[in-house]
């Protein structure tokens, strides 16, 4: 397909440029000092990642739009059987199979699985009949995305299944479910959190109770999400018990960083050391002591925002945040305007899933959301997530350039 | 499709949710950045960054003729800090075995926790840090520190103290100049590392440390280990209780040696006295030295003046004074001769109470000589209300009611020998600076002028008088004129009061040589028994170490005359001294025993280097013959005097050292170098200067 470049949204294209090659310095300065070559030439592998992502990213503007939704079935089952192999085959990493090794690559099938989730639900949104907030059409979509994170629960990977619902919830969104529906939906983590207290957790139910009864939203859904309440707030404590001691303690530090400062806090606790030192110009290229000293765990990985912050200070921070604003803000226009629901619902689902890893991220290293482990699109070292976020951005593109058509 | 307006209420909903994060974000980044930015600075100044003291080389310290005394040498220190409880157990596991301990009990005992820093064993042996290091799983480390070495072991300690684990000094040089010896810290930059806590030191120290000073002492170390040596034999001699003694150079006030031996003190590689300095006696008839310069140079009594002695006992007041042999008439140099109480203290009373106390001040008595030695007494002199009481007066004057200490004795002694000023004594020359020369070299301080100079020639010839005819004849020395004044007091009683009638301390207080004065000192010997006066104990001591002084000295020696006025006396036995020198030191001994000598070496290992009186003359059958000893097959000599000895007697003694030497002119040895009691290399080269 021959495409009329000067069309394409280049602001869009080059603000993902920037955060690209900003991620490449950022992880080259992070590992500047390591004391192996392999982890001082990180940020030539980015490099090389980075070519196949606007490899990927030619590719996927050059593809016709119909294809994917022709094909979108396929790959969610391609996905799906990648992310059983993975099981089987899959090579470890600190306890849970995630990756695949094809030739010299580790490749996550959990960041194909998501592109397949966007794809498949923005077929299934786009050409359904049934009414939003109908009952078929909320369980078959929860069942599509189910399937995938049972799968990546069992690996286990709980950062990255998080993704899976959050992509849901915004079609759910996008697609015309009112936001009472949505809110009822949400319901059932305002009662783990209710649970806490007996007494809260009664007038919170007491209170759903009084509101499903006063506005109906159908005798079926009423009782399972008030089921679905008395269900997680009771259960809570013993999926608390059941949690992973890190997955609690990820818990409790985030609650209280200080509970654990050598431990499970130090993460947090360094990556704010580390961005409140660098001040409003920072400690410039290479500068971060934070970084070199070792004192920043993962920072070529999740914590790459914690060494930005650190040698570019406030206005670095500021620059790259902007800039994830502004391509936020582009892919939103782009969702409003195209005129296929199924292109729409891609931008939807693409911008939902880079917003949520850049939201969690950036506020775990700014140390008001808790560590998850999802990395930061664009910047963190990684060469699936990069090739990813390089695709979620072509299909942006793509999308804008084809706004137009049906 | 056109947007319905719900939609693009969606829309701008997910608008807003962009921008609200975008300011959360914001106001956070301003929050940690600006706002708490200095403080999160600081954290990471101080989690990143610290400071390590690099411990300063402690100052040496060196006798007078710059004999290295106290050095450092590093000693390996072991230390535990386990990083996980898997190295703690394989710590503990390993001291447990190490040390032959019970097992399990080693964490307690050392106090072993993660990550926690604790000492195991500080300065061990080489042997051990060796075995050790060898076989100790990680978790253990050895750090090297310094600990102090002493070169002549004990010798001297009481003078140098000690210093503690942490190399600070906690008695005598060590301690009073531990702010010269100590040195000034210096400071790394340590960058710490997050992961492991390692620690890495940038390239260069922010502070150096600034070395101590080196300090040389006035203390001649050869004259200190003879003192020591002396005041042992003296003690197990006259049976006393322990003995001390200062010697001091008569016109400087320098302390050459100072000592006290007590066979019941422990612990004598860590002495936290010095006794000479610390602890004060009552000088009794030794005090008479004084107390008769008073009364002469108050010019009211003539020294030819007979004075009735009351046959040995005399009450005044509600004391009785008596002497030790009884006297009718006596002059004032027979009274201060022979001793006696009751015609010092007539003569005393004659001239006044008051001018006692005040030359006994003007000695120096009652006061600290600020030595800068720990612990100093101050001693004291009873200062009666009403001069004009008699009693007072006599008890001043023959030494009760009067305590000092050895150090002051010996300073007031040498501003007697040198002609009438006190010098304030002192311990140290000065300090080595780089170049290794002496700086800060300061000259002696002259304190007062107690007396006029011609009391001072007849005290002297009174002093002099005590060891030829006197109650000191024990202590003439026939190689070196011996001046002084004997003492027998009671022991004073410091837990009741009063005076322990049967316990005596008994003293010598002189200086030699008499013709030309260059030390002064006295010997205290306390409670000897069963003999106790001062002329039959601390006089033969005190003439022992001078006679050993002059071997160290021998161009001092004058009384070599005297043999020859002795030889004539036909009821003597007059016998060849046998050539010693070369011989093993058991060998010399039966040679010397043959020929009917005294045997008198200063070691007992080794080979003869230098005697006196020297081969070929006549002495006396059972007189003495002094000689020095060294050790053969010693790697480092220290290299003998042989100052006023013959080409042919100062090759012996070098070719049995094994020490190789030039000679330069003819005679008498008049220079060498190195200098005598250097230490010299084996292959060291000796110059040997004759003229």
């Amino acid at each position: 397909m021959i495409l009329n470049y000067k069309e394409l949204d280049w602001q869009l294209i080059i603000a993902t440029l920037l955060l690209s090659f900003i991620g490449v310095a950022m992880i080259m300065s992070a590992q500047h000092f390591a004391d192996s070559t392999f982890k001082q030439t990180y940020y030539i592998r980015q490099l090389i990642w980075l070519a196949i992502a606007l490899a990927v990213f030619a590719a996927v503007i050059h593809f016709p739009f119909r294809m994917y939704d022709i094909g979108s079935y396929l790959l969610y089952g391609f996905a799906l059987f990648l992310l059983v192999l993975v099981l089987f085959v899959g090579y470890s990493r600190m306890g849970s199979f995630r990756w695949l090794s094809i030739g010299p690559m580790n490749f996550a099938p959990s960041d194909l699985a998501k592109l397949a989730l966007i794809f498949v639900l923005a077929r299934y949104f786009a050409y359904t009949k049934l009414p939003p907030a109908s009952k078929r059409r909320l369980a078959f979509s929860a069942v599509i995305m189910m399937l995938p994170v049972l799968l990546i629960l069992k690996q286990p990977d709980l950062g990255t299944s998080l993704v899976f619902p959050v992509i849901l919830f915004a079609m759910w969104y996008w697609s015309g479910l009112s936001p009472f529906y949505l809110l009822l939906i949400l319901s059932p983590l305002v009662s783990i959190i209710a649970a806490s207290h007996w007494i809260a957790w009664a007038i919170y139910l007491g209170l759903l109770f009084i509101f499903l009864f006063l506005y109906r939203p159908g005798l079926i859904f009423g009782i399972l999400t008030f089921t679905a309440n008395l269900a997680t707030g009771s259960i809570m404590p013993l999926m608390w018990n059941r949690l992973a001691e890190y997955q609690k303690l990820r818990i409790l530090t985030f609650l209280d960083p200080g509970t654990d400062p050598r431990g499970a806090g130090y993460q947090i606790i360094q990556s704010k050391i580390a961005i409140g030192s660098g001040g409003l110009w920072g400690k410039g290229f290479l500068g971060g002591s934070q970084a070199r000293l070792d004192f920043l765990p993962e920072r070529h990985t999740d914590f790459v925002f914690s060494v930005l912050g650190e040698e570019f200070g406030l206005w670095g921070s500021i620059i790259v945040i902007g800039l994830f604003a502004f391509i936020f803000i582009k892919a939103i226009r782009i969702a409003g305007k195209c005129r296929s629901k199924f292109t729409s619902n891609i931008v939807i689902g693409a911008t939902t899933l880079l917003l949520f890893q850049f939201l969690v991220n950036v506020g775990m290293t700014l140390g008001f959301m808790p560590v998850t482990g999802l990395p930061l699109p664009f910047l963190s070292y990684g060469g699936t997530s990069l090739v990813l976020a390089w695709s979620l951005i072509g299909l942006i593109v793509a999308a804008g350039y084809r706004w137009q058509e049906y | 499709m056109k947007r319905t307006k719900l939609e693009k209420i969606r829309l701008g909903f997910i608008f807003v949710l962009v921008v609200t994060f975008f300011l959360v974000a914001l106001t956070r980044l301003v929050h940690l950045q600006i706002v708490h930015g200095a403080r999160y600075k600081n954290i990471v100044e101080r989690q990143s960054s610290g400071k390590v003291a690099i411990p300063a080389a402690r100052g040496l310290i060196y006798d007078r003729s710059g004999q290295l005394l106290a050095s450092n040498v590093y000693a390996p220190s072991l230390y535990a800090s386990p990083s996980s409880k898997k190295e703690l157990e394989a710590v503990a596991g390993f001291l447990d075995e190490q040390f032959g301990l019970k097992q399990g009990t080693s964490t307690k005992k050392y106090n072993l926790a993660v990550n926690k820093f604790s000492w195991i064993k500080r300065l061990m042996s080489d042997e051990l840090s060796r075995r050790i290091s060898q076989t100790a799983p990680s978790g253990l480390y050895l750090r090297n520190e310094t600990k102090r070495k002493y070169a002549f072991g004990n010798v001297g300690k009481q003078i140098l103290g000690f210093t503690d684990i942490d190399n600070v000094g906690r008695s005598g040089i060590e301690q009073s100049f531990d702010f010269m010896l100590s040195g000034e810290k210096g400071w790394a930059d340590i960058r710490r590392d997050g992961l492991r806590n390692t620690f890495r030191v940038k390239e260069q120290a922010l502070v150096k440390p600034v070395p101590g000073e080196s300090l040389v002492l006035t203390i001649d170390w050869r004259m200190q280990e003879i003192v020591e040596n002396e005041l042992k034999w003296a003690v197990e001699k006259y049976h006393a209780k322990s003995a001390m003694a200062a010697f001091v150079k008569c016109n400087t006030g320098e302390i050459l040696a100072i000592a006290h031996y007590d066979p019941g003190e422990t612990n004598r590689d860590k002495p936290f006295k010095l006794r000479a300095v610390t602890d004060q006696f009552e000088p009794g008839s030794s005090f008479k030295i004084f107390s008769a310069a008073a009364i002469l140079e108050s010019g009211e009594i003539n020294i030819a003046d007979l004075t009735y002695c009351e046959n040995g006992s005399w009450k005044i007041g509600k004391r009785s004074l008596s002497d030790s042999e009884e006297h009718a008439w006596l002059n004032f140099r027979s009274i201060f001769e022979l001793s006696s109480n009751i015609g010092l203290a007539k003569n005393a009373i004659k001239t006044g109470g008051r001018g006692i106390y005040e030359t006994a001040l003007k000695f120096g008595f009652g006061k600290k000589t600020d030595v800068r030695l720990p612990g100093e007494s101050p001693g004291s002199i009873a200062r009666a209300v009403d001069w004009s009481s008699e009693s007072m007066t006599a008890s001043l004057a023959i030494g009760y009611g009067v305590a000092v200490t050895c150090l002051q004795m010996a300073g007031a002694t040498a501003a007697i020998a040198n002609g009438g000023t006190l010098y304030k004594p002192t311990i140290i020359v000065g300090q080595v600076d780089e170049d290794g020369t002496v700086v800060g070299n300061a000259l002696p301080v002259a304190v007062s002028k107690p007396v006029l100079k011609s009391t001072i020639d007849t005290l002297k010839s009174f002093m002099r008088a005590v060891v030829e005819t006197g109650t000191a004849t024990r202590a003439n020395s026939e190689l070196i004129n011996i001046a002084g004044k004997t003492g027998t007091a009671w022991m004073a009683n410091l837990e009741k009061g009063g005076y322990y009638r049967s316990k005596h301390v008994a003293s010598f207080t002189g200086f030699f040589p008499y013709e030309d004065p260059l030390v002064a000192g006295v010997v205290v010997l306390l409670n000897p028994q069963p003999v106790y006066y001062g002329g039959w104990t601390a006089g033969p001591a005190f003439k022992r170490i001078v006679e050993r002084w002059g071997m160290l000295n021998p161009d001092r020696i004058t009384g070599s005359g005297k043999f020859a006025l002795k030889k004539s006396d036909k009821n003597i036995k007059i016998v060849e001294i046998p050539n010693l020198i070369g011989r093993d030191v058991v060998l010399a001994e039966t040679m010397a025993a043959t020929g009917g000598f005294a045997f008198r070496p200063d070691k007992e290992k080794g080979v003869v280097v230098w005697q006196y009186p020297p081969a070929d003359r006549l002495a006396l059958y059972g007189d003495d013959i002094l000689v020095s000893v060294q050790h053969r097959d010693q790697q480092e000599k220290v290299f003998p005097n042989l100052k006023g000895l013959s080409i042919r007697e100062a090759a012996a003694i070098l070719s049995f050292l094994g020490i190789k030497y030039e000679v330069n002119g003819k005679g008498k040895v008049v220079r060498q170098w190195p200098l005598a009691g250097k230490t010299v290399n084996r292959s060291a080269v000796c110059n040997v200067h004759c003229g």
